[in-house]
């Protein structure tokens, strides 16, 4: 069915032709849009992510204070040079000789009150040193031949605990004590130490000894073990020789 | 010229993509660009002002809940003009108002006529004032430029049903043109 002319013109004046909506007509179309799709700004995914920056920051910073807080300041350990101080000075005169150990032989730390006034800071700076003790994996030390000929062993430290009378330190111990027990305390640790009652473990080793014992021992074994045999042959052939002779 | 042309499709393509994504702004320029030519299209389905601006507000929603499914491939106008007259229709059906004249047609109609802009005017009114199914069928092919099988699947009648309608819609018009036309003498 062709168009008649007339429709063509009819077509195109009443294509462009335009109502204005009312006023109100949008408000309706977006109070409908709002409850089936929430807007979504531009901007909006930016100031949500700068919001959540500042809460994980705000948060980093509070916990950052509760851990400053929570570390009070008689926990505070200074490692002060002059706390640990060489071993050539704490060695008694009688062990100096022994100075020709090799360089990388165990040194142990050892705590002097020569840096600290406090004696509670001496106090924790000793247990700390013996802890350091205790829990540090030692440097292996060099047991070759050459090493062992003039090694010897000689550890000796003013403060020396064995271990089944060493006892943690106790965090709440500070807050039960006042400083006239932390006082006693200490005189009383200085008079045990002046009268060197703690025991010290002064066994000393020879790996030369040692190795000549276990080499004596080897040889006498397998002495033992030749004898047996030869005993035992010696035994079958005279056998032997019985019963041929027989 | 076309420099400028180019802007203003690269604009309305940006403005589309914000809209798809929920952006406000951007929803309420489409809506100024395109309500007035959406709201008289559906005055040309629907006579009463209030149901076809309420239908136009609908087509709006629907425009903006499948604006993420438009890929560009064609006129966005007309895309919108397509989502706004099915809505008309679906409320039509709604509405058992409508009633296909079902006689067949006659003779086909070759006329020429072309009318001036006064006649076209009145041209108007007389398509308003046609029965709802010639109306109806008529502005579909007409105005809208859909085919018969395309109208006989929105309408659900069948296509030669379409036809009829159409030629009647015709024959009306060209009717009451010619009378209209034809001078009158004297008075009574």
């Amino acid at each position: 069915m062709a168009p008649v002319d007339f429709e063509k013109e009819l077509q195109d004046r009443l294509r462009s032709r335009e109502v204005q909506p009312r006023e109100d007509s949008w408000d309706r179309i977006e109070a409908r849009l709002e409850t089936e799709f929430p807007a979504r700004k531009p901007g909006s995914r930016k100031w949500k992510f700068l919001a959540a920056a500042c809460v994980v920051f705000l948060l980093g910073y509070f916990l950052l204070q509760e851990a400053a807080v929570e570390v009070s300041p008689t926990d505070v350990v200074v490692e002060s040079p002059d706390s640990v101080v060489p071993e050539a000075q704490n060695v008694p005169e009688s062990t100096r000789d022994s100075d020709s150990a090799p360089s990388d032989s165990p040194q142990p730390l050892v705590v002097t009150d020569a840096g600290s006034q406090n004696p509670m800071d001496r106090n924790i700076e000793t247990d700390r040193a013996v802890t350091r003790e205790k829990n540090e994996p030692l440097p292996q030390p060099d047991l070759t031949d050459r090493a062992l000929a003039g090694f010897t062993p000689d550890i000796q430290d003013d403060l020396k605990i064995p271990d089944g009378e060493w006892v943690a330190p106790d965090s709440n111990l500070e807050d039960a004590l006042d400083d006239a027990e932390v006082e006693a305390l200490l005189s009383e640790a200085r008079v045990l130490v002046e009268n060197n009652s703690v025991p010290t473990d002064t066994t000393s080793l020879n790996p030369a000894a040692l190795l000549g014992e276990v080499e004596s021992e080897l040889d006498q074994t397998f002495r033992d073990q030749i004898l047996k045999k030869l005993k035992t042959g010696f035994s079958k052939v005279r056998t032997a020789v019985a019963d041929r002779s027989e | 010229m076309k420099v400028k042309i180019i802007s203003l499709l690269q604009h309305e393509k940006s403005l589309i993509l914000k809209a798809a994504e929920g952006h406000r702004e951007s929803q309420k320029e489409i809506y100024d660009r395109y309500a007035p030519g959406m709201l008289a299209l559906t005055q040309r389905y629907i006579k009463d002002a209030h149901f076809a601006e309420d239908v136009m507000i609908d087509g709006f929603v629907k425009v903006f809940r499948a604006l993420p499914e438009f890929r560009f491939q064609g006129s966005f106008e007309g895309w919108i003009r397509r989502i706004m007259v099915r809505e008309a229709i679906d409320f039509l059906r709604k509405r058992p108002f409508v009633v296909y004249d079902e006689t067949k047609m006659e003779a086909p109609i070759t006329e020429s006529y072309t009318p001036d802009p006064y006649q076209l005017e009145a041209l108007e009114k007389l398509v308003e004032a046609l029965p709802d199914g010639y109306r109806l069928v008529f502005t579909l092919y007409a105005i809208e430029g859909y085919k018969h099988a395309e109208i006989a699947t929105l309408l659900d009648i069948s296509e030669s049903t379409s036809k009829t309608q159409l030629y009647k819609a015709r024959k009306q018009l060209q009717k009451q043109i010619k009378e209209s036309s034809t001078p009158r003498y004297g008075t009574r």
